[in-house]
């Protein structure tokens, strides 16, 4: 769990760094209103699309990490690429539009350490489930029952997305107040 | 006859279900009060604690 987390977190971080990096090269200084404008809008489509009100499909990749690393490799490896694979947020599966949203956040503000602390923040939240699975289940052979409950409650994790997607609009709204991103 | 047994073994339990509610309501509760409360004076960090929940909240995928 370990590997699996640090190598997720270096993955996340390079990318949020490079995003803000993107954005310091791309974008002149004085972009908060513009930024905030576009950041709200498409953290409301993205809110839509959660909520059920649009169906837009998520640009992606669409692909799933390797489970057959395990057998290749064996499971430090495994987990140490799978943590690296997952890590880099886009190039698996995408279940909710957020990561969109924060790629978007991390170019706009233009500073690769906030675009670092941002992605590295989306990873610690996603390798939480791995470090918080265990201590939900009653025994160790419970992992299929666990998926299936997770499975069930999804709407629970979905909606817990759309408050974050609401706050998201919120800073974005602050941008064009105050006139600045951070 | 075997499906109906293996449903009932790999089903949820009302005891897991209830520590599945319990984490994904808390865990997001939690990390966004806490940046709603740093974010008081730089909104910026409202979006780090909404980065952690989205990350979470990919579990919906699981």
């Amino acid at each position: 769990m370990v590997t699996y987390t640090l190598a997720g977190a270096l993955t996340s971080v390079l990318l949020g760094a490079g995003l803000g990096l993107v954005g310091a090269l791309a974008l002149p200084d004085d972009m908060a209103v513009p930024a905030g404008v576009l950041g709200l809008a498409v953290a409301a489509v993205a809110m839509a699309r959660e909520i059920g009100v649009v169906a837009v499909p998520l640009p992606q990749l669409g692909r799933q990490t390797q489970g057959m690393w395990a057998k290749s490799y064996g499971f430090t490896a495994a987990a140490l690429l799978w943590g690296l694979d997952l890590g880099l947020v886009f190039t698996t599966w995408l279940t909710l539009s957020g990561a969109w949203v924060l790629a978007l956040a991390a170019f706009l503000v233009g500073k690769p350490l906030f675009g670092a602390a941002l992605f590295g923040a989306s990873w610690l939240g996603r390798a939480l489930s791995v470090w918080v699975g265990p201590l939900l289940m009653e025994r160790a052979t419970d992992t299929p029952r666990l998926l299936a409950t997770l499975y069930e409650r999804r709407r629970l994790f979905r909606s817990a997305h759309v408050v974050g997607l609401a706050c998201t609009m919120l800073v974005f709204g602050s941008w064009i107040l105050s006139g600045t991103t951070m | 006859m075997e499906a109906a047994i293996a449903d009932e073994r790999m089903g949820p339990t009302p005891a897991l279900a209830r520590r599945v509610r319990v984490a994904a309501i808390a865990v997001p509760a939690i990390v966004l009060l806490a940046g709603a409360a740093a974010g008081i004076r730089r909104p910026a960090f409202v979006l780090v604690a909404v980065a952690v929940v989205f990350g979470w909240s990919q579990l919906a995928g699981a």
